[in-house]
């Protein structure tokens, strides 16, 4: 079974993030990076999937060349090689992500593909949908079971109020929850095999794809400070305060 | 490697994980311990050729200060930072062959130990007979015993032994003592002393640093929030400062251990006097950032229920692990001097 899972390197959910003087982005300069955490729910079923069933595990990633650093991670859990897609992420949109993925998919023609959910910094949850379409695949998003037999895949999804249970015929595009599996840390024998494990690295154009940028991000802005609370003497100025001050009365 | 450990660490031995540890009898949770195994940690030092990974000890190092981080119960410096490398030096192939492919992998464990007592030939081995004190005795398979000047590997079967109570309740300690014909085959050559303390000591000043940086943390994390006239109190200079000088220790002694380790890779030569300095800075540096580190917490700090008290009992009792800071002083003063 060949499984294609991908991995973006975030900043660390945990680093706290300023916005920059004109407010049209972050400093992430100096903050640590992490592979994006519903990606790791990804690669670990990826890897579940090849010990049931055989195969390889391609791990797909775009980014400068930093981003080998959480491929090499993935392939120390037990990807078997990798794919770096060079590009300056700052000017790539959701769509972008998605062409040149599927550009790799097609490339690599996989059984099955995982992914996270979404990217734990711009949470834009398009990319797996994006992908699917483009492809023409099925999909199953927000994946918290995932069981593949006979070519298809049947995979739990967490769905408001409740879950859904679907099958997809393969190929298929599967995207993590955060329920999925427990991520395996890497042993240090896996992590020493990494090493000399295979990276490609691709350019958008060795994939035939140019990127057009159809969504920018006009800038950003902090959410109004909050201001001090006030405690009142009695309910008659609660009143007062709740009618004539909050005017929610 | 050092995101993986500490990503494990932070998820299996958190100071609930720690506590209950403490707790339980055998002094660690034997889970957490294999799940250690299973990653690979026992054989990051050992050699290829006996089914290790061979990284050395500058990456074990790396392991073990993130250990020290969380205050890791579990006889691993025992097994991996004293036994592990005593064995490799012992010149005893049948011995080494025997046991370190299961210390590797986590399959048994092992300590070192000096016994007050005597080795006397008799017949084809020796009669050994002596007493000690053993870290993580009540868990070990194996004992690597010195009485007078010889060495030897002794099962735990033949050891006499029982639990003492410890003020450091994240380590553990066996009172021990044997009567016993030990053959020739378990006989070791005595120079893997020397040996296996050293890197022993190096071990336990990556620990050592370790905790001293997670005490670090700890208080300028506390500084930064706990309030104390409509200020943080970390922008008050007397706290401040002694957050610095914590840092300044922590990160002193992390440098210390890391050439020590180093050195033992033979990356530098002289791997005697740098171990000698990574114990005793970083013995002293952990034990004034953990004391320094209740100080900065307050009241709250000086609870059962704050970590503080766990960095501060495990810094006092490592500070006389594989003798204290003065005596090697005196060690090193002799050596840069004489």
């Amino acid at each position: 079974m060949k499984i294609l899972t991908t991995v973006k390197r975030v900043v660390d959910p945990d680093a706290k993030v300023r916005l920059n003087s004109d407010n049209s982005g972050l400093v992430t300069e100096g903050l640590e990076a992490k592979m994006n955490a519903f990606d790791q729910y990804g690669v670990e079923e990826a890897i579940k999937l090849k010990e049931a069933h055989g195969g390889e595990v391609i791990v797909v990633s775009i980014g400068d060349s930093a981003g080998t650093k959480e491929i090499r991670t993935a392939l120390a859990m037990g990807g078997d090689r990798g794919v770096l897609v060079t590009a300056d992420m700052s000017e790539i949109d959701p769509k972008g992500v998605a062409d040149l993925l599927a550009a790799v998919i097609e490339r690599e023609a996989p059984d099955i593909v995982l992914m996270g959910k979404l990217s734990v910094d711009s949470e834009n949850n398009q990319v797996g949908q994006r992908v699917a379409a483009k492809l023409g695949w099925p999909q199953a998003t927000f994946a918290f079971t995932c069981e593949v037999a006979d070519g298809w895949a049947t995979v739990g999804r967490e769905v408001d109020g409740g879950t859904a249970n679907v099958r997809v015929k393969l190929p298929a595009i599967v995207t993590a929850d955060l329920r999925l599996n427990e991520p395996r840390y890497a042993s240090l024998p896996g992590i020493m095999k990494a090493k000399r494990k295979p990276i490609e690295e691709l350019t958008p154009d060795d994939l035939g794809v140019e990127l057009e940028p159809q969504l920018i991000i006009q800038g950003y802005s902090l959410p109004p400070a909050r201001a001090a609370g006030e405690i009142v003497d009695d309910v008659d100025s609660l009143i007062d305060r709740l009618q004539n001050t909050a005017k929610v009365l | 490697m050092r995101d993986s450990a500490r990503g494990f660490l932070g998820a299996r031995s958190d100071s609930v994980a720690v506590r209950r540890a403490m707790e339980s009898p055998e002094g660690y949770d034997p889970a957490v311990w294999a799940a250690a195994m299973e990653l690979g940690w026992a054989m990051v030092a050992v050699p290829e050729e006996l089914d290790g990974i061979g990284l050395g000890y500058r990456a074990l190092a790396t392991l073990l200060f993130e250990m020290g981080r969380t205050v890791f119960c579990g006889p691993f410096l025992s097994t991996v930072g004293w036994a592990l490398p005593t064995l490799l030096a012992s010149g005893n192939d049948e011995v080494v062959r025997r046991w370190v492919p299961e210390l590797a992998v986590g399959a048994a464990m092992a300590t070192a130990v000096q016994l007050d007592g005597h080795a006397q030939r008799e017949g084809a081995g020796f009669r050994v007979t002596g007493a000690g004190r053993a870290l993580d005795g009540m868990t070990a398979d194996l004992f690597l015993v010195r009485a007078g000047d010889d060495v030897f590997a002794v099962e735990a079967g033949q050891m006499e032994r029982r639990a003492l109570r410890t003020m450091d309740q994240t380590r553990r300690y066996a009172s021990v003592s044997l009567d016993c014909l030990v053959p020739d085959a378990a006989r070791l050559v005595p120079a893997c002393w020397d040996v296996g303390l050293r890197h022993a000591m190096v071990a336990l000043a990556a620990e050592q640093a370790g905790g001293a940086g997670a005490c670090v943390d700890m208080a300028s994390e506390y500084a930064g929030v706990r309030r104390q006239f409509g200020k943080p109190i970390g922008v008050f200079q007397a706290v401040a400062h002694k957050c610095a000088d914590m840092f300044v220790l922590s990160t002193s002694a992390w440098t210390a251990a890391e050439a020590a380790a180093s050195a033992l890779d033979g990356r530098t030569v002289d791997a005697h006097t740098a171990a000698l300095v990574a114990k005793t800075y970083a013995s002293d540096a952990y034990f004034v950032c953990a004391a320094e580190n209740i100080q900065v917490h307050g009241g709250i700090g000086f609870t059962w229920e704050h970590d503080a008290h766990l960095h501060f009992k495990r810094a006092r009792a490592g500070k006389g692990l594989f003798g204290e800071p003065r005596t090697h002083r005196e060690a090193l003063a002799a050596t840069l001097l004489d």
